[in-house]
């Protein structure tokens, strides 16, 4: 037997089970969708960081290559050039030995005629005729007088301590000067003055090979460079026609004077350094994938704990609960099991109990009410059984006792036998009724319908009740409109019918009157029973069907009326499927009228 | 001793009424309860065998009327109901002995005489008068030793003398209480009954018991009397 208890906790926690698991696998899913999702942000924070790094080192680099290359221009102009007329002449004559001594008879002339103060006229843009290669051979020679190991190839703040390539290109293309490494290298550093003519700075920032294979960035700035001409400084002829300046140009403005200084750097070290960036970068992922997923685990175990936690808690908990749930129950089934055939009634009060149980309540106690007056009933019976039986047992007993107690005649003996033989029969037709009431009872009273003529069966009875009724000294009429089959149990119905002529006859008064009438309509056929009898009040009108009720006790000195007749009528007509019902006024008559469906 | 026998089967009432008649009880008969009524405020019984079940008034309502009319007759109930309830009910409503049907003649016919004792204040079944042994119950009579022989309604008178002893019964009640209602009121019958009775328990025995007083009725000697010479009067007083 499985109790609703356990079967309770089972489904419930089978129920629990399932949730806490849906639960679980529902924030694992949740969990890990967001984790991923963080991991992917962290990720892409990194890579931008990692490029965000590598962009500021590229910059880094690229700057102090600009630096450098702007530094060696602000030098170059600054240092080694005349600023000044009275500068200028004195760089003049220094250059005009190393003049002289370098480049042949036609630049001294050259040199003689500048010194001299002739103003070399220039037309255009460049150097016209073959005064630029003069004038760039002066500066080459210049250039290579420069320190330029000290100066320019120091690297500028470089954390690299790589030495950077430095390369001067004159405005021809033409190579003015190198550095040492690359002289060392034999190794010139392309130069291409055509890369500026789309570019807005005056600088470009490529990568480049650079000696011994390795490759390396190189910037590329263009300043202009004061040399000054061999001649007067002043101002050409100006273009504007007005403010005619006097006095010498202290800056020479030819855009032809414009030097390209290539500064160019290994980038093995920034390549280095990226990598290590990179490599930090990875190694940060590889953490954060290790810590999402020790996360994740984490979560896991935690939901895990969770659920056992809330499951165990529920085990104990729902004992309880469902103990409490079935509280109401159990004093149900205890207060049930404490009625008896003694006791009928119900040990709880419907209020006391749940809404749910409380039509069960309803029930159990209607049917307890039932079977109480059923019980009830049925004690009665057998009280009045035993009461009825004992009257005429009790006459029977004291006939014979007188009759035993002294010798008697023949006579005497008889008039005994004769008195014990009536109350005998009295005792045979009770038991009779009783046995009647009982098989009814107990369903074993088999009613066989056949088609029978209403009137005949009518009749028949009649036949029988009037001698009877003439000797108590009433009228018996019988009336029938028209023949009528009748579909039913004809040895029921008589019995019926005789039943309720013989009451007819039994409550009626001297000179009364009985009647049988036999109406047919569309309902069925009407047996009227008429008498003109001490009839009923209402109260005993209700009580006659049942079972040894008397409305007159005083009726039994007279007749063996145990108050079974009309019980056993009631029980006949119900199983015949008709009806009985009955009208009476007191002291007037009675009449009961009993319908029996048509066939 | 008259009975009154209130019982509504016919067939019954026949029966116990020749079983009283043939032990010596005077019974008059009533089939339901109006007119078992009327006969107990009529006459005075000895006892009344009443059944519960009557028509028109039943048993209990009569006996409840009875006792509030002052009526204290000894009553034994016939009921055909066994429970303890209906006995109690009919005990506390002024029965004084309950019997249920069916039941033995001789078991009622000595309740009824242990009523008839009680009524007389009798305890003892057997009554001693000098000599003469009267047993209610075995409805036995010696005088001296020796076994007398009476008929049911000689014994009757005797015993009723015997209840009253010590005090002058009238002829009125004698006949009241030894005949029932059917019964001719002839008045010498009862000292015809008398001279029967004195024949048989004083003939031929000393003192003579039974004492007649001239003008008043007849009396059994008790044995607290004074010898028989003295006056009458004084044992009058006495009783």
């Amino acid at each position: 037997m499985r109790s609703t208890r356990s079967l309770l906790i089972v489904y419930f926690l089978a129920l629990l089970a399932f949730g806490l698991g849906l639960g679980a696998v529902l924030a694992d899913r949740v969990v890990g969708e967001v984790l991923a999702e963080r991991e992917k942000a962290a990720a892409e924070a990194i890579d931008l960081r990692l490029a965000e790094r590598v962009k500021s080192l590229r910059d880094k680099f690229d700057g102090e290559l600009l630096t450098h290359a702007r530094l060696i221009g602000r030098v170059a102009r600054t240092e080694y050039f005349p600023q000044s007329d009275a500068e200028t002449r004195q760089f003049q004559k220094q250059l005009i030995p190393i003049y002289f001594s370098g480049v042949g008879p036609m630049h001294g002339l050259w040199a003689a005629t500048w010194q001299s103060g002739i103003q070399i006229p220039r037309r255009g843009p460049g150097p016209a005729g073959s005064q630029p290669s003069l004038y760039w051979s002066l500066v080459r020679s210049y250039f290579s007088n420069l320190q330029l190991s000290e100066l320019f190839l120091k690297p500028i703040d470089n954390e690299d301590r790589e030495i950077d390539y430095v390369q001067i290109n004159g405005p021809f293309s033409s190579r003015v000067s190198r550095s040492e490494n690359l002289i060392a290298a034999g190794y010139s550093l392309p130069h291409d003055r055509r890369a500026f003519d789309h570019v807005l700075e005056d600088w470009i920032l490529t990568d480049v090979n650079l000696p011994a294979g390795r490759t390396g960035r190189r910037v590329v700035f263009k300043t202009p460079l004061p040399l000054p001409a061999f001649g007067r400084f002043s101002q050409p002829a100006p273009r504007s026609g007005r403010n005619e300046q006097v006095g010498p140009n202290p800056l020479p403005s030819d855009p032809l004077q414009l030097i390209f200084i290539h500064v160019a750097r290994s980038t093995t070290e920034l390549e280095r350094r990226i990598a290590s960036y990179q490599a930090d970068a990875a190694n940060d992922k590889i953490a954060l994938k290790d810590e999402t997923r020790t996360t994740i685990r984490r979560v896991r175990i935690t939901l895990i704990a969770i659920g056992v936690a809330v499951f165990l808690a529920c085990l104990l908990g729902s004992s309880w609960l469902i103990r409490r749930g079935l509280k109401p129950l159990n004093a149900l089934s205890d207060a049930v099991s404490r009625v008896s055939e003694k006791d009928f009634q119900l040990a709880v009060r419907r209020e006391d109990l749940s809404t749910e149980l409380q039509p069960i309540h309803e029930r159990i106690a209607a049917t307890l009410e039932q079977l109480k007056s059923a019980f009830e009933r049925e004690k009665q019976a057998v009280a009045d059984i035993s009461h009825e039986l004992r009257t005429p047992v009790a006459s029977l007993l004291a006939t014979i006792d007188v009759a035993l107690r002294k010798p008697r005649t023949a006579e005497q003996y008889h008039q005994t036998l004769s008195d014990c033989r009536a109350i005998t029969r009295q005792l045979g037709q009770l038991v009779e009724k009783v046995m009647t009431l009982a098989y009814l009872d107990a369903g074993q009273t088999k009613v066989t319908p056949q088609k029978v003529e209403a009137v005949e069966v009518a009749g028949t009875c009649a036949n029988v009740i009037r001698p009877l009724a003439e000797a108590h000294g009433l009228s018996f009429t019988m009336k029938a409109d028209r023949p009528v089959v009748l579909e039913t149990d004809p040895d029921k119905l008589r019995e019926v019918l005789t039943n309720l002529l013989h009451n007819a006859i039994e409550y009626n008064r001297p000179g009364g009157r009985v009647e049988l009438n036999v109406l047919s309509d569309l309902v069925g056929v009407h047996f009227n029973i008429i008498d003109t009898g001490i009839g009923m009040t209402p109260e005993v009108r209700e009580k006659i069907f049942e079972r040894f009720y008397r409305a007159d006790p005083s009726r039994t000195a007279t007749g063996v009326h145990a108050g079974l007749g009309l019980a056993i009528v009631k029980e006949y007509v119900d199983r015949l499927g008709g009806t009985i019902d009955v009208e009476s006024e007191p002291d007037v008559g009675t009449t009961f009228r009993v319908t029996l469906p048509a066939a | 001793m008259r009975v009154l026998l209130v019982e509504d089967q016919l067939a019954l009432s026949k029966a116990l009424r020749q079983g009283l008649e043939e032990e010596g009880f005077a019974v008059d008969a009533a089939l339901d309860g109006e007119e078992a009524d009327a006969k107990a405020r009529s006459t005075q019984y000895d006892v009344i065998v009443l059944d519960v079940m009557l028509p028109k008034v039943d048993g209990l309502t009569l006996l409840k009327r009875w006792r509030g009319a002052g009526i204290s007759t000894h009553v034994l109930m016939l009921t055909a109901k066994t429970s303890l309830g209906d006995k109690v009910v009919g005990l506390d409503t002024g029965a004084d002995d309950y019997l249920t049907k069916p039941f033995e003649l001789d078991e009622l016919l000595a309740r009824i005489r242990a009523l008839v004792r009680r009524s007389h204040q009798v305890k003892d079944p057997v009554i001693k008068i000098y000599d003469l042994n009267l047993d209610t119950a075995a409805r036995r009579v010696t005088r001296a030793g020796q076994p007398i022989h009476l008929t049911p309604r000689e014994y009757a008178l005797l015993e009723f003398l015997a209840f009253h002893r010590g005090k002058v019964v009238t002829r009125t009640m004698i006949w009241e209480h030894l005949y029932d209602e059917y019964d001719e009121n002839t008045s010498n019958v009862v000292d015809v009954y008398i001279r029967y009775l004195r024949n048989k328990i004083d003939k031929g025995f000393e003192p003579a018991l039974i004492l007649t007083r001239w003008g008043e009725g007849y009396m059994l000697r008790s044995e607290d009397d004074p010898p028989p010479t003295k006056d009458p009067k004084d044992v009058k007083r006495k009783g």
